[in-house]
C-alpha cells in the first residue's frame, strides 16, 4: 500500500514532466533568402521577434546559398521576421508557426530588394491585364509590396518604368503606358506613399531588355509590358 | 500439306491485322463550355465522373463527365489558374496561381478551404499526394514546396533547380516527386522529409521542360518539352525508354490511362493525340481547332478532356471501344 502511493506519485510526476516537456518543444525555421532582381542568394540578418517585441533569435544568412536557421521558436506563435542588411531595403513579414510533434522545422523562404541607386525592381506578377491600364482586382496584393518597402524606408525615392504589351503606334503606346505608370502612382499616394518620393517615366517602345517573345511561350509566360520601380535616391 | 502450311502463315496475319486495328481509337468531339480566357489546365477526378479546368480567367470550373456540362464554377485567385489537382478522396481542388498562392477549395460548395502562401513567384504546378496529407508545389521562383494539409503550413522546400521550375507530380506509391524546368532537367526528390537534395537529374530534353506525370504503377514517367518531344523513362531507375516526337510546338499537358501505357497529349500544335507509350504507336490524332494547353482522360481513355486557348472545353468521346483483352481498369484516387 505504501509503495503503491510512492508509484502513483512518480508516474504522475513523470506524466506531468512530459507535459511540460511539449510546451516547450522548440520549432526551427528555415528558408534562403534571395535578391529579388537576381534570383540569386544574399547575406542578411533574418531576426525574429515575439509579440512583445522582443528579439527571439536571429541568424545571418550564408552568402554563397542563402540559407538560414532561426530556432528556439515555440510553437503556435506569431512573429514578426525582420530582414536588416545595409544593401537592401529593411523588410518585414509575419509568420505563425504550426502546432505539432510532427516537425522540428518549417521552411520559409524571403527575397529582399537592392538598396542601391539605379537598381530596377522588375513587378513579377503584373498588377494590369494584358491591354489594360485599369489596375486589376487583387493588384493591390502585389503593390502592398512596394508600398511596404517604400513606407518602411522612408528616405528611398523610386521612378515607375512602364513599358507596352507590344510593338505599335508610339504615341499611343507612349500614353497608354503613362495610365499604367498613374495608376500605380495613385495606389501608392492613397496608401501612404509621400508623393514626392514618386516619379514616372513611360515608354512608347517595348523593352529592349524584355522584349515581347517572337515565338509561342508556354504556360505562365505570357508577356504582359513590364513595370520596372527604378530606384532613383537612396 | 500446302493447305497446311497456308494455314500457319495466315493466322499470324490475321492476328497481326486484327490487333494494328485494335490499337486504333477513335472519338467524337465535342464542345461542352467556355471560360472566358484561355484554358490552362485539365484534371479529371477519381472515380472517372467529374473533372476541372482552370483559366487565365482567374477561376475555375467543375464539369460533369456522364452529362458533359458546367456544374460549378469557384473564384478567389487574384491571378491566373495555372493548374490544378483533384485530393485522392475527390472532396478538395489544390490550384496554383499567378498570384503566388496554392489554394484549397471544397468541391461541393466550391468555397476555399484554405490558402497556402510562401512561394516568392507565381505558383505554376501544384499535385496532391496519393494519401491527400501533402499539396507538392512549384513555382517560377525554381522551388518545390511540400505543404501539410492539416496544419496548412510549408514544412519542406526543395532546391536544386536552376530555372524556373514547370511542373509536378507525385508517384502514386507515395515514395517520390518528380520536377520539370526551364533548365531541361528533371528531377526526382524523396517525399521524405529529411531528405532535401535530389535523389536524380534526368536529362535529355535539349529544351525546357514543361510537365511530368507517372504512371499509375509509378514505374513509368512521361515528360514533355517545348519542341513537342514526349520521353518515357523507367522509374525508379531513370533509365529513358523512349522517345516521341509528339508535337510541333509547345506540349504542356500528358496524361495516363489506367493500363500504363496508354498516354494523351495535346499541344500548342491544336492536336490531341493518344500514344502507346510501350511501343511508340500513335493510337489517335485529332486537330479539335484551338491551340490546347491542358489535356487528361478518364482511366479507359473512353472520354478525352481538352482545355484549349479560345476558351472553350472539349470532351472527345469513344466510338469504337478499344478491344481488350482485360477488364476495364478500376479507378484510383488521386489521379491525374
Amino acid at each position: 500500500m505504501k509503495h503503491s502511493k510512492y508509484i502513483l506519485a512518480l508516474v504522475f510526476t513523470l506524466f506531468v514532466s512530459l507535459q511540460s516537456g511539449n510546451a516547450q518543444q522548440v520549432m526551427s525555421v528555415t528558408g534562403t533568402v534571395i535578391d529579388q532582381t537576381t534570383r540569386n542568394p544574399v547575406s542578411i540578418v533574418v531576426s525574429f521577434f515575439d509579440k512583445n517585441n522582443k528579439k527571439i533569435g536571429s541568424s545571418k544568412s550564408n552568402s554563397a546559398t542563402g540559407y538560414y536557421l532561426v530556432t528556439g521558436l515555440k510553437q503556435g506563435e506569431t512573429y514578426k521576421v525582420q530582414l536588416e542588411s545595409a544593401d537592401f531595403f529593411k523588410d518585414e513579414y509575419e509568420i505563425t508557426l504550426p502546432v505539432s510533434k510532427k516537425y522540428a522545422d518549417v521552411s520559409r523562404d524571403f527575397t529582399v530588394k537592392p538598396l542601391v541607386k539605379g537598381a530596377k525592381i522588375l513587378l513579377d506578377v503584373p498588377p494590369f491585364e494584358l491591354k489594360k491600364s485599369k489596375l486589376r482586382v487583387g493588384a493591390e496584393d502585389y503593390l502592398a509590396d512596394i508600398k511596404k518597402m517604400l513606407v518602411l524606408n522612408p528616405g528611398v525615392s523610386v521612378e515607375i518604368q512602364t513599358y507596352p504589351d507590344s510593338e505599335g503606334e508610339p504615341a499611343f503606346n507612349e500614353a497608354f503606358t503613362m495610365e499604367r505608370a498613374q495608376a500605380i502612382k495613385k495606389y501608392l499616394v492613397e496608401n501612404g506613399v509621400r508623393e514626392n518620393k514618386l516619379s514616372l517615366k513611360s515608354s512608347g517602345q517595348t523593352d529592349s531588355l524584355n522584349p515581347p517573345p517572337k515565338y509561342k511561350t508556354a504556360k505562365g509566360k505570357r508577356y504582359i509590358g513590364p513595370i520596372y520601380i527604378v530606384i532613383t535616391k537612396v | 500439306m500446302k493447305h497446311k502450311l497456308l494455314k500457319y502463315i495466315m493466322i499470324p496475319i490475321a492476328l497481326f491485322a486484327f490487333t494494328m486495328q485494335a490499337q486504333q481509337r477513335t472519338y467524337d468531339i465535342k464542345t461542352i463550355g467556355k471560360h472566358d480566357d484561355e484554358v490552362l489546365g485539365v484534371f479529371v477526378n477519381g472515380d472517372n465522373t467529374r473533372f476541372a479546368t482552370s483559366s487565365l480567367d482567374e477561376s475555375i470550373k467543375l464539369w460533369s463527365i456522364t452529362e458533359g456540362k458546367e456544374l460549378l464554377t469557384i473564384k478567389g485567385h487574384l491571378g491566373h489558374v495555372n493548374n490544378i489537382s483533384f485530393s485522392g478522396d475527390d472532396k478538395s481542388i489544390a490550384s496554383a496561381s499567378t498570384d503566388r498562392t496554392v489554394r484549397v477549395w471544397d468541391v461541393e460548395t466550391g468555397t476555399q478551404q484554405y490558402v497556402l502562401t510562401g512561394h516568392t513567384a507565381e505558383v505554376i504546378g501544384v499535385y496532391f499526394s496519393p494519401k491527400n496529407d501533402y499539396i507538392a508545389s512549384t513555382s517560377f521562383d525554381r522551388t518545390v514546396k511540400l505543404w501539410d494539409t492539416k496544419l496548412r503550413t510549408e514544412v519542406k522546400t526543395l532546391r536544386g533547380h536552376t530555372d524556373k521550375t514547370n511542373d509536378v507530380a507525385y508517384s502514386y506509391d507515395g515514395k517520390y516527386i518528380a520536377s520539370c524546368s526551364d533548365d531541361r532537367t528533371i528531377k526526382i526528390w524523396s517525399t521524405d522529409l529529411n531528405t532535401k537534395e535530389a535523389l536524380m537529374t534526368l536529362t535529355g530534353h535539349d529544351t525546357q521542360v514543361l510537365t511530368v506525370l507517372y504512371s499509375f504503377d509509378s514505374r513509368r514517367l512521361a515528360s514533355a518539352d517545348e519542341k513537342g518531344v514526349v520521353k518515357i523513362w523507367d522509374m525508379p531507375s531513370g533509365s529513358l525508354i523512349r522517345t516521341i516526337n509528339a508535337h510541333n510546338e509547345i506540349v504542356q499537358s500528358v496524361s495516363w490511362a489506367e493500363d500504363n501505357k496508354t498516354i494523351v497529349t495535346a499541344s500548342l500544335d491544336k492536336y490531341v493525340k493518344l500514344w502507346n507509350s510501350e511501343t511508340g504507336e500513335n493510337l489517335m490524332s485529332m486537330d479539335v481547332g484551338s491551340d490546347i494547353w491542358g489535356v487528361d482522360l478518364t482511366s479507359s481513355a473512353d472520354h478525352i478532356l481538352v482545355g484549349c486557348a479560345d476558351g472553350s472545353v472539349k470532351m472527345l468521346v469513344e466510338t469504337k471501344p478499344a478491344v481488350k483483352g482485360k477488364e476495364k481498369p478500376k479507378a484510383k484516387g488521386g489521379k491525374k
